[in-house]
């Protein structure tokens, strides 16, 4: 089931167009995603704010070097949000060492680096929570309960059929979120 | 050699079936499998690794910063404030419509959805298209109009149909047999709408049980005026509005 799909690729078509309710749209749909990661990285509310802005900013302005043909729009704004929480790591670094004005070597890079996995795994788990019901409910029991797909079946009283192709289904459709996310 | 199917390979990606002797013997071959199963298998490792992670909303003061920031003018509409409301325009029964969730982007993405249907509905329509028949007043449960239901982008296997009856006391009822079980098993939460041509409002009629469903058509909701018939997949999260996900949909060609 490709519930957000067309819109998805709707809304990453329309983006280039300049409409400010497009960009409302976007924010209204990636705008958790960004401040997540945001915060996953920054640890701080204040700052994740900052950055969710600056993401969504810097996206708008940024919106002609956009191709929806290249990347998922949520990729791509991964992408900057990586950049703009690199620039306050790199901001937040200079402080501290203007602050630890005695050169401190073991201090010099303590932040998190927001290239690891944690792009990939918030992407992920929005696009977990965005499934519909019934295969939300399978790929959590397939995931997180490590549910063989006969067992999900026949907890939740399904052809075996049906479980499968949500398995396929929802992979697929995850894997695609995933792309271009290097 | 055949490659492992789409679904086989899931189940492995996902841990379920160890690949028997010959998916094994394919997989040792074939690098296009393998590097198809790989792709999967991170899918898997990154979404068992997600269940720790909650996503958080940003405070709907970002948005505010974020539209003066780009001298937007319209902030009172933040998303995070107050889902915005489409203002379709008043039609006879303002009551009962209810706005297309997102705005004009979802209408949009409404407009180029039944810009897809009606293609589709052209092919089907020069082979088996929708039928009209007059109802004669005073005869009981008469059938005004009939149309097939064509699916949408995404729901390719569903298929259905609707019609309008008129019973002898002059109500309309929409019946809608809907066929898309067959293929998918569950069926999602269903529910029948009756909109405007140009889907700038639209009027639900109820949810659909099982594959075919009986619903009075509210008195002002004129099907001339709200000919187009469309059946949503919905999610059972209490938002009243339509989900924009079409699952088929149709015109009913009702003289007036």
């Amino acid at each position: 089931m490709t519930t957000n799909q067309p819109d998805e690729r709707d809304l990453a078509d329309a983006f280039g167009s300049g409409d400010e309710r497009v960009l409302r749209a976007v924010y209204e749909r990636w705008s958790s995603l960004v401040y997540t990661l945001a915060l996953r990285s920054l640890t701080d509310a204040a700052a994740a704010e900052d950055v969710t802005q600056q993401v969504f900013v810097r996206a708008w302005r940024g919106r002609h070097t956009y191709h929806p043909d290249t990347a998922p729009l949520g990729a791509w704004l991964v992408g900057i949000t990586r950049n703009c929480v690199a620039d306050a790591l790199a901001e937040r670094a200079r402080h501290e060492r203007v602050a630890h004005a005695v050169a401190d070597e073991e201090r010099t890079t303590p932040a998190e680096d927001p290239h690891d996995g944690m792009a990939e795994r918030v992407l992920v788990a929005g696009e977990l929570d965005r499934l519909e019901e019934v295969p939300r409910t399978v790929m959590r029991l397939a995931f997180f309960e490590e549910l063989s797909h006969r067992e999900i079946a026949e907890r939740l009283g399904l052809p075996l059929g049906t479980v499968k192709s949500h398995i396929r289904r929802s992979l697929a459709r995850l894997r695609t979120r995933l792309e271009v996310i290097e | 050699m055949n490659h492992i199917d789409e679904e086989s390979l899931a189940l492995l990606a996902i841990g379920d079936d160890a690949p028997s002797g010959a998916a094994a013997e394919h997989l040792a071959a074939c690098p296009a499998c393998r590097a198809e199963l790989e792709d999967l298998r991170h899918v898997v490792t990154v979404a068992k690794s997600s269940q720790s992670v909650e996503l958080q909303q940003p405070s709907a003061r970002v948005w505010d910063r974020i539209a003066t920031d780009l001298g937007f003018d319209d902030r009172s509409a933040a998303p995070a404030a107050a889902p915005a409301a489409a203002p379709a325009p008043a039609p006879a029964a303002a009551e009962h419509v209810a706005p297309l969730r997102r705005s004009r982007v979802r209408r949009r993405t409404a407009l180029l959805l039944t810009a897809a249907a009606a293609v589709v509905g052209l092919v089907l329509g020069l082979g088996g298209g929708w039928y009209l028949f007059a109802g004669g007043p005073g005869r009981s449960d008469t059938v005004v109009s009939r149309t097939a239901l064509d699916p949408l982008p995404g729901w390719s296997g569903a298929r259905g149909s609707a019609e309008l009856e008129r019973d002898g006391d002059g109500r309309l009822s929409l019946v809608v047999d809907l066929d898309h079980r067959a293929r998918d098993g569950a069926a999602p939460l269903r529910e029948v709408w009756m909109m405007r041509s140009d889907l700038s409002g639209l009027v639900s009629v109820g949810f659909l049980d099982g594959d075919t469903g009986r619903f009075v058509v509210p008195a002002g909701v004129d099907p001339t005026r709200y000919p187009v018939v469309d059946v949503s997949a919905e999610s059972n999260d209490g938002d009243p509005a339509h989900s924009g996900d079409s699952v088929v949909r149709g015109t009913l060609h009702t003289r007036a």
